[in-house]
């Protein structure tokens, strides 16, 4: 076994080679992306093949996980993604973001939007992207803070919020919101209320559209964009993501929070400590004929 | 070390060689190996990549990706000229830098 000395060998090498291994992955990207992410775009039909060379060009994981990806591979020959548990899965795409996220919680670059769009895509199996339709917000990492519910037509309060004893329980703390959110109600009363608007106000997220570039210059078209528009909203710290909507405008700059989400969206994503924020990604997704439902999405 | 289309230019035991100076327990020295099994691989598919057009691109990858040696070995001797020197000289590259790392590590130590 190695003494205190060699483990410092160890450490000291292992650091340096890794950056090298990121910096071969990074110039890989930057010299082949477009091949690279046809590639990443048909990860089904390729999921029978070999983890060894596909894994290792087109997720940047570290060494430790394709080392782990590998012996399982040998180990077993059946294809991987069976007997892959989704802890470990979740586990495969918190490593894979890691590698791409800044130290700090900042505003991403094209590449590296591009980059972490390609990884939610063939994770999630559905199409995320930094931008949609020419528009796009400010942000796609950021901080996330705690709101309110929302009033879902006139007259809604905390105690109609709810229609079983349990989620009362569990959110009935966060309050509700004064006044309507930034689209209005979602019904007209309770009785026009749909399914769809309950899902709507519970898996909610709060952005703030009015700091999107170029929304000056289309305020109309951008707010009519963003109603309800669905986004995929992940916590990079432990794979845990919701498809979610956006329902109000805001938070305020000054507040330090880059969006927020409905009590539901934060116990999903376990943004709920002490301080109730943290860092999550949030990237449109594309859903023209309404198939992904609103609330809970686990990696595939 | 996985079983690659460019793994018979390669000597697996060359760098474990090098990393035995060292003296490092085997989980660490594995550990290591596998962090430049991957960096090569980036590298070989870089360097060749670059003598590549388009299409050829994808092919490749697609090749590549689905354990097809044969059908990468191809695209190459169509359309790279002296893979094998392309292959072998960024494997050199690579190398040169890691020894270079270890015996600086060595040093150090002293």
């Amino acid at each position: 076994m190695p003494n205190s000395s060699t483990g410092s060998h160890y450490d000291h090498i292992k650091s340096k080679w890794l950056q090298k291994h990121r910096d071969a992955q990074q110039q890989l990207w930057d010299n082949h992306k477009d091949h690279l992410d046809t590639l990443v775009q048909k990860p089904k039909q390729l999921a029978a093949g070999s983890l060894a060379g596909l894994l290792m060009i087109t997720q940047p994981v570290p060494a430790t996980l394709i080392a782990q990806n590998i012996a399982t591979q040998q180990q077993d020959e059946q294809p991987p993604d069976q007997n892959v548990s989704p802890e470990q899965k979740k586990k495969e795409l918190v490593s894979a973001l890691q590698n791409v996220l800044p130290d700090t919680v900042q505003p991403l670059n094209d590449d590296q939007n591009d980059h972490i769009a390609s990884i939610l895509t063939e994770k999630y199996g559905i199409k995320a992207s930094p931008s949609y339709e020419g528009k796009r917000l400010n942000r796609t990492y950021g901080l996330i803070g705690a709101e309110q519910h929302l009033m879902r037509y006139p007259g809604d309060t905390m105690a109609s919020h709810f229609t079983d004893q349990s989620n009362a329980e569990k959110y009935y703390s966060s309050g509700m919101a004064p006044g309507r959110g930034a689209w209005g109600y979602f019904a007209n009363s309770r009785e026009a209320m749909t399914e769809q608007d309950v899902q709507r106000e519970k898996w909610y997220i709060a952005v703030p559209t009015f700091l999107s570039p170029r929304w000056k210059q289309d305020v109309k078209g951008h707010y009519q964009f963003y109603k309800y528009r669905k986004m995929l909203v992940v916590n990079p710290e432990n794979g845990k993501a919701v498809i979610a909507d956006i329902a109000d405008a805001g938070p305020a700059e000054w507040t330090g929070k880059h969006l927020g989400g409905s009590p539901e969206v934060m116990k999903h994503l376990e943004r709920v400590d002490g301080r109730a924020r943290g860092p999550v990604l949030y990237f449109f997704i594309r859903d023209p004929q309404d198939e992904n439902p609103l609330g809970p999405i686990d990696v595939q | 070390m996985a079983k690659h289309f460019y793994s018979h230019l390669i000597d697996p035991e060359d760098i474990r060689h090098e990393l035995e100076v060292l003296d490092l327990a085997d989980d660490e020295s594995n550990h290591l190996l596998l962090i430049i099994e991957s960096t090569m691989h980036h590298v070989v598919v870089d360097a060749l990549l670059e003598e590549m057009h388009g299409d050829h691109k994808d092919v490749f990858l697609g090749h590549i990706a689905t354990d097809n040696h044969e059908g990468a070995w191809d695209v190459l001797n169509k359309h790279v000229e002296k893979p094998e020197q392309k292959i072998v000289q960024a494997i050199k590259d690579l190398k040169d830098e890691l020894v270079l790392d270890i015996e600086k590590a060595k040093e150090d130590a002293r």
